[in-house]
């Protein structure tokens, strides 16, 4: 995931907007939502540690994703 | 058993016939085939004038669908954004009035929003095809492929499209969580709550208007209530001359 969540991301975002498919069934036939803010965030629940920490630490200017979608609210870090 | 060169040919002849008839056999079962898939859905709006104008000032379905979609309320006109919206009859329908139904409809608001068209302008000039018409004839936007040129907007015949000339996030009183807002540079329109239709449900402003002034269904399906709408009333569209099809009837 580290290495091609990018793919993932991308692949997911032309199934929903172009391909009107919105659901994707894992391995072990579970479904989950293909949204970055419902499924990926909803259980990885801040932009800050999820994605920020690695994009910033590595360097890597991140997308643009978030000045639109919407990320869920800032938690404090925890010590 | 040697093959010869005669009869390599007259085998490689002989397959090809029957690849030929194959083919032929099977034409017309994938020409029924594709068009029962093309009989599937097509979404259209019959938005009834004479309801709509009861609650002159209501607007509950620009409300409900603004705070959903993230529609930011930028009071400069130049800048603003608009998914749905009101206009005055005369502006609307210039050419469906006489002098006598002038006097009463005279600044009577008409509601708009995208005409979801059969053949769409808009995505006929896009560059990058971040806009196109879905088989179910929402017309998408992709906001992550649009780059701003705008020529959308300077073709859509409805000026159904707006463009953020700035930040709409610092303009939106509340942000819906489950709706991505735009960014500056992009063009944005109304959807016909596809994001509802997924989950078979219908668009917002339907659902919001207390009058029951929006009937939204498939036009392809006979026994609909759009169908049934339309079958019985007189209804307009935005100017039908210039060929684009529109899904939005207004009931007059």
């Amino acid at each position: 995931m580290r290495a091609s969540h990018m793919r993932l991301l991308d692949e997911w975002r032309a199934d929903v907007v172009d391909g009107q498919n919105r659901q994707y069934v894992a391995y072990n036939g579970k479904v989950y939502d293909k949204s970055l803010t419902r499924t990926c965030l909803g259980c990885h629940g801040s932009r800050q540690e999820f994605c920020d920490r690695c994009h910033s630490y590595n360097g890597v200017a991140a997308p643009n994703c978030w000045e639109c979608h919407n990320a869920p609210p800032a938690v404090r870090n925890t010590p | 058993m040697k093959i010869t060169r005669k009869l390599f040919l007259q085998l490689s002849g002989l397959s090809l016939i029957a690849v030929i008839a194959r083919k032929l056999v099977r034409a017309p079962a994938n020409v029924a085939a594709s068009e029962a898939a093309t009989k599937s859905t097509r979404w259209g709006m019959a938005i009834d004038l004479q309801k709509c104008r009861q609650k002159d000032v209501c607007g509950r379905c620009i409300k409900a669908c603004h705070a959903a979609h993230n529609v930011p309320q930028i009071t400069d006109r130049a800048h603003e954004i608009k998914w749905v919206w009101k206009q005055p009859f005369e502006d609307v329908f210039p050419f469906a009035q006489t002098q006598y139904t002038r006097d009463v409809f005279a600044g009577a608001p008409v509601l708009l929003l995208c005409n979801h068209c059969d053949d769409p302008p808009c995505q006929d000039v896009c560059p990058v095809g971040a806009t196109w018409r879905r088989d179910d004839g929402v017309v998408m936007m992709d906001f992550h492929r649009c780059i701003g040129c705008r020529y959308c907007m300077a073709a859509c015949p409805y000026g159904s499209r707006s463009f953020n000339w700035q930040d709409p996030r610092p303009a939106l009183s509340q942000v819906n969580s489950d709706f991505p807002t735009r960014t500056k540079g992009v063009v944005e329109k109304c959807n016909f709550c596809e994001e509802r239709l997924a989950r078979k449900l219908s668009p917002l402003c339907v659902e919001a208007c207390e009058e029951k002034a929006l009937v939204f269904g498939d036009l392809e399906q006979p026994d609909s209530a759009i169908r049934k709408t339309l079958g019985s009333r007189f209804a307009l569209r935005r100017k039908p001359e210039l060929g684009s099809g529109p899904s939005v009837y207004y009931l007059t």
